[in-house]
């Protein structure tokens, strides 16, 4: 039987959430991918490459969590993973700021409307967040997006709760299957 | 108190070759901090270069917020249109909020606004009018037009209105996904924005799409997102014939069988989990 694997690519800052978020919702524990921090970063480990989780839906079907660092300066870790992914996940933290330059990058670098890659915007941190603050983070987000011709949703999402990561897949499932819905019709004229 | 309305031009060169969306944040942040720590309040508007900030606070702290602003080198042509003394203020708390031309998702809230403002604002200059015309319609403010065109407006007060939203042959989109604090994402609404966000749909068509367990759960939906400003509503005769002849399909899925399964195994699976 053929192999169905799906890749979900999270990239993010440091501390966004990444290595919670696949371990959560993966069902094995990520590969030992963890090196003590040598400066301060608000914890004591920190991922060094990429985080990889896997998860198995059934005999033959698989989606493969694949959790990136968000500098520029791993590019060449985005070049690995980018082609054939189901979803893309742009986690930001809240209460860093809005880093406009590394979200910028991103999306030069993936592409997600030339390749039609569903694109999500989550936001971590931010169950306790000001609602003033969280609701500029979000109008911000929104401008870069659309000055890249994107209209994604944002969500916030709690990458140690499961029920949250499991509504970050229903979304990109939904958004999947939105794109195969247009590109059905678009073949069904002329 | 006071209530100031303010109006601004971005630079536009940039001599540390920043972009323009660095200079917004930075611009934003400056006074984000002193509002906070000084009990300013108000909305922070972009369109396009131009921006309109409508402040609410002590006289002390709204004069020092204004002259900090009008000394910042990212921007120009600075003018205050509208100063007037306030028993208490309306905003929550400071925002910002961009609007896009055209685009109707801001409309009840810049409705709102020309109205707290309408009776206080002076302009300077002629600037001031070709500015401020890119957030209100001036003939409105002025109030030499009523804000509902004769025969009927688009816009519908769905609180005063009874009965449930009817878009029975009309084409509907989406300009841009709810927000996080606006309406929770349920399986429904994901299923429904992606198909609206990606391309034009006859109502028709959406409804045999069976994403809601009734037809008034759609619609009740689908006026929810109005209400938010988020969702399009045309006529058929406003679509390209293109549009029309895919609007008129019963959708076909396309056959991509991998997909399709893989689709189906992670719904059984994200219901499994749940449970």
């Amino acid at each position: 039987m053929e192999t169905i694997y799906k890749k979900l690519v999270i990239v993010g800052e440091v501390g966004a959430g990444k290595t919670q978020l696949i371990h959560t919702i993966s069902e094995i524990s990520p590969f030992a991918t963890e090196a003590r921090s040598s400066v301060d970063i608000g914890k004591e480990y920190t991922t060094v490459g990429i985080d990889y989780g896997r998860l198995s839906l059934d005999e033959d079907v698989a989606l493969g969590l694949y959790g990136l660092p968000g500098q520029e300066r791993f590019s060449m870790l985005w070049d690995m993973v980018k082609q054939g992914v189901w979803g893309l996940l742009v986690l930001l933290k809240y209460g860093d700021g809005i880093n406009i330059d590394a979200l910028e990058s991103i999306l030069k670098h993936f592409k997600p409307l030339e390749t039609n890659t569903p694109l999500v915007i989550g936001i971590s941190h931010s169950e306790n967040a000001d609602e003033d603050e969280f609701e500029t983070l979000s109008e911000f987000t929104d401008f870069i997006l659309q000055s890249h011709g994107l209209t994604v949703p944002i969500m916030q999402v709690d990458p140690r709760d499961i029920s949250s990561s499991l509504t970050l897949l229903q979304l990109f499932d939904a958004l999947n299957n939105a794109e195969q819905m247009e590109y059905g019709e678009m073949s069904n004229v002329g | 108190m006071k209530r100031i309305a303010c109006l601004s031009t971005i630079q536009s060169n940039n001599d540390d070759g920043s972009s323009a969306s660095h200079h917004l944040v930075e611009i934003f942040n400056s006074g984000r901090v002193f509002n906070k720590e000084h009990g300013v309040t108000g909305v922070f508007l972009v369109a396009d270069k131009y921006l309109l900030q409508v402040v609410e606070g002590e006289m002390e702290a709204v004069s020092r917020l204004l002259y900090q602003h009008s000394r910042d080198p990212r921007i120009k042509d600075v003018s205050v249109i509208a100063n007037y003394v306030i028993e208490k203020p309306v905003f929550p708390g400071w925002t910002i909020r961009f609007v896009k031309n055209g685009a109707e998702s801001r409309q009840a809230f810049l409705d709102k606004l020309g109205k707290l403002l309408a009776k206080h604002i002076e302009f300077k200059t002629n600037n001031d009018q070709q500015r401020l015309r890119h957030y209100f319609d001036l003939e409105v403010l002025s109030g030499k037009e009523s804000t509902v065109p004769a025969g009927g407006g688009k816009v519908v007060d769905f609180q005063k209105a009874v009965g449930i939203p009817d878009y029975s042959g009309k084409i509907l989109g989406l300009v841009s996904w709810p927000k996080p604090n606006q309406i929770r994402f349920s399986p429904e609404l994901m299923k429904l924005c992606s198909r609206l966000v990606g391309t034009p749909t006859a109502y028709e068509q959406l409804h045999a799409m069976e994403f809601y367990a009734s037809e008034v759960a759609l619609q009740t939906q689908l006026g929810t997102l109005e209400r938010f400003g988020l969702l399009v509503v045309n006529g058929p005769g406003e679509l390209t014939e293109k549009q029309v002849s895919n609007g008129s399909q019963t959708p076909l899925p396309v056959k991509r069988s991998t997909s399709d399964r893989f689709s189906q195994v992670l719904k059984r699976f994200i219901a499994s989990a749940k449970n």
